[in-house]
């Protein structure tokens, strides 16, 4: 895509949900890679936390899909991470995605070339603000599994578009 | 003038800029360290009161020094400075102060520290006066980080606690230190239940204006203990002094647990000082009390900014002292080196403390800062120290970079143990012992950092061990002490690390969650010792509300018996018992007698 997010500081959180912050470096391609989460029964709250030593990724979520067009647009935007990681690599934050739709996470480089090595993402989902976990009911076992499938899986790099 | 004439030179010179052996520094710096050391020789008895910094802006206003010192000086140092004066002030000293163009804008409760602004022409004549003890530069100190809930809450199973042993803190008062909860911060997070309805700043002492990160102490201490009355004060009104003054008014008002986040750059390292000496007094009361260990680093995890050790003699500074007076000094010897050399800058302050007891230290040691090559000055502090001052230096400086050195001279007297703290930097060949003052003191509870998903298991409970390691910035221990709270020495006639004088304190005492979410904007999230404390807060007023009549004592006996064990196995420097598990610890039972 052509620019990215502007790190804007605060990251999103329930209680404090985030404007759209705009772009940046609209002349300059920048490399994503998406993650689509279903949700659980009752787990509506969702937390996103990635961990980079190397502060060189960005995270944002987004309701259904992402559609650059060519770079981020506020179109379906839930929220970001803030920055690109805080101390030792980590940043998190927190979204809330309503029932009947799905996360899309985003993870784009801030640097101009691929990434070309792995990160660490963790996505949890809960029932309230106060990390009660959600029921998930057996019909929505499969999908929560395919998830964690999805949380193993961003530990090795995915196909990136650009 | 001929080129080979010229290359000859220039190689001469640069021969006498090259220090004597590859780990000392040139001759250059030296000599600019002596010129130091012999304006000092010339301070007048109220000079010796005063710190280095307002001393030497003084001088360079009469025009008394030389144009290098000038350039490094900063030239905004000029009329007004405001100062702490530490004087048994009279009416009569008030109205001198007056008379000579100052303002006194605070004093403590004991009227023996005033807060003032003072034209710097007049401040000697004011530090000459018998009742004025000390003029220094107001206290330099840092702070170690709805509703919306602090992952902490499930990382050290306040949660479980609350749900099966239904406690939440209730009947208990929390007070919390900080630097500022400003009313209308504070009014927010009330309505939004991010803080109780009855929360109570003190009157007068919400630190306004600030950062708010007492409101986000607060918050963290309000998701742990729901139940608990949150009170506040400020630890910026009116130094060290201001700061005590508001432990035992929070004590007065009915805190059973306090918890603070603030360091004093000056703060005794040997010695409890002014602050250490309130949180004995309301611990001896009752009080449970609660520190940010702060965030100067731990050699564990390679991030040290602390050296500690005794003065080893790198040799005079000069053969001899120069023309006009002086002294030769002695170079601290830092193993093969006569320096320390920076690896990473962060506040640009630096201090040197040493072993004499404060009040009263009768050997003069100063600290420098060159620049990498070692061939002149960039920084120093350099104020007396005749038999009446703290053993203490401090310096602050925007000019410092990675590979700068930091050298320690003594200037006058005999061996210490030594403390160099780079406050948020990091040094080569560091040691441990970072956490100092009141944050490492004997009945505060020391608390270390833990980030809470540092497992990468999400938010869940703290597993310890290797998977939650301390976070690299968290200060370690352990404490050595030589002096007791009244200056008496603990091992009479040995205060020096070789000779194992002196006692040593496990400290850090316990590890609590940071990296957390809070409202407070800044906050968002909060890192560092500052947001761990009100963990450990929270949860003792969780243990008090089932323990009622539990002592202090107690209520650290249960959190350390029962702490998740991480970094090194067992009680170590860097989290003390480990990482504080609020379920065990309302839970636990005393073994019987």
């Amino acid at each position: 895509m052509q620019g990215r997010l502007s790190r804007s500081g605060p990251s999103s959180e329930w209680a404090d949900p985030k404007a759209f912050p705009g772009t940046v470096n609209g002349g300059v391609t920048y490399y994503y890679t998406e993650y689509s989460f279903s949700i659980p029964t009752n787990g509506n709250y969702f937390q996103i936390e990635i961990y980079d030593p190397f502060i060189a990724i960005f995270a944002s979520a987004y309701l259904d899909t992402f559609t650059p067009g060519p770079g981020p647009t506020a179109t379906n935007y839930l929220g970001d991470a803030g920055s690109s990681g805080g101390f030792d690599g980590f940043e998190s934050f927190q979204v809330y995605v309503p029932s009947s739709h799905t996360l899309d996470l985003v993870i784009n480089t801030v640097g101009a070339a691929s990434l070309g090595r792995t990160f660490s993402i963790t996505v949890e989902s809960f029932s309230d603000r106060d990390y009660t976990d959600p029921v998930p009911e057996p019909a929505s076992m499969a999908l929560s599994l395919g998830g964690l499938a999805v949380f193993l899986l961003a530990r090795r790099r995915r196909a990136i578009r650009q | 003038m001929k080129p080979r004439t010229l290359l000859r030179l220039a190689a001469v010179l640069s021969l006498a800029l090259a220090p004597a052996f590859a780990g000392d520094i040139a001759d250059s710096a030296k000599q600019q360290i002596a010129q130091i050391m012999a304006i000092k020789k010339t301070f007048s008895p109220a000079m010796q009161k005063m710190d280095s910094t307002t001393v030497f802006a003084l001088l360079r206003s009469r025009g008394a020094l030389p144009a290098w010192m000038n350039n490094i000086i900063d030239a905004n140092n000029t009329g007004f400075v405001d100062v702490e004066i530490g004087a048994n002030a009279s009416p009569s000293f008030r109205d001198y102060v007056a008379s000579l163009g100052g303002t006194i804008r605070n004093a403590n409760r004991n009227n023996d520290v005033l807060i003032a602004s003072i034209p710097l022409a007049n401040l000697e004549s004011i530090a000459a006066r018998p009742e004025v003890k000390s003029v220094s530069r107001i206290g330099l100190f840092t702070l170690n980080a709805g509703a919306l809930t602090s992952q902490g809450y499930i990382s050290h199973r306040a949660k479980d606690a609350i749900a099966q042993v239904g406690v939440t803190g209730a009947g208990v008062k929390v007070g919390v230190i900080s630097d500022s909860a400003s009313a209308a911060r504070v009014a927010n997070l009330i309505a939004s239940g991010d803080l109780p309805a009855n929360t109570v700043v003190l009157a007068g002492q919400d630190g306004a204006p600030g950062t708010d990160e007492g409101t986000a102490m607060m918050e963290i201490v309000h998701d742990m203990a729901p139940g608990a009355q949150i009170y506040f004060a400020t630890a910026d009104n009116g130094g060290q002094a201001g700061f005590a003054d508001n432990i035992r008014a929070l004590a007065a008002a009915g805190c059973k647990v306090i918890v603070d986040d603030v360091t004093y750059y000056l703060e005794g390292v040997f010695q409890d000082g002014t602050v250490a000496k309130a949180v004995n007094d309301v611990t001896a009361a009752g009080v449970t009390y609660f520190s940010s260990a702060a965030n100067d680093g731990n050699l564990t995890r390679g991030a040290s900014g602390t050296w500690e050790g005794d003065f080893v003699d790198g040799g005079t500074v000069l053969p001899a002292p120069i023309a006009g007076g002086g002294e030769t000094g002695n170079i601290q010897k830092f193993g093969a080196d006569n320096f320390l050399t920076i690896s990473a800058v962060a506040s640009g302050i630096y201090s040197l403390k040493w072993s004499d007891p404060l009040g009263a230290s009768g050997n003069d040691y100063d600290l420098f800062i060159t620049n990498s090559a070692g061939t002149s000055l960039k920084a120093w502090s350099a104020a007396s120290q005749t038999g009446t001052q703290d053993p203490a230096e401090i310096l602050q400086s925007s000019s410092i970079v990675v590979g700068d050195k930091i050298v320690v001279v003594l200037y006058d007297g005999v061996a210490r143990a030594l403390h160099v703290g780079s406050h948020r930097g990091m040094i080569l060949n560091g040691t441990s012992g970072a956490t100092f003052g009141h944050n490492a003191a004997a009945n505060a509870v020391s608390t270390a950092a833990v980030y809470w998903n540092s497992a990468f298991r999400g938010t869940v409970p703290f597993v310890g061990g290797a998977s939650n390691p301390d976070e690299y910035f968290s200060s370690d221990g352990p404490r050595k002490i030589f002096y007791s709270p009244d200056g008496s020495p603990i091992t009479p006639g040995n205060v020096l690390f070789g000779s194992n004088g002196g006692t040593t304190l496990v400290k850090p005492d316990l590890a609590g969650a940071d990296g957390v979410s809070c409202r407070t904007p800044g906050f968002t999230p909060f890192y560092g010792t500052s947001a761990a404390a009100p963990h450990l807060a929270g949860i003792a007023a969780l243990i008090l509300q089932h323990h009622p009549t539990w002592t202090p004592a107690q209520v650290k006996a249960a959190m350390f018996n029962t702490a998740i064990d991480n970094m090194e196995a067992g009680i170590d420097r860097d989290s003390g018992h480990g990482i504080v598990n609020a379920l065990d610890a309302v839970k636990y039972v005393f073994p019987p007698q």
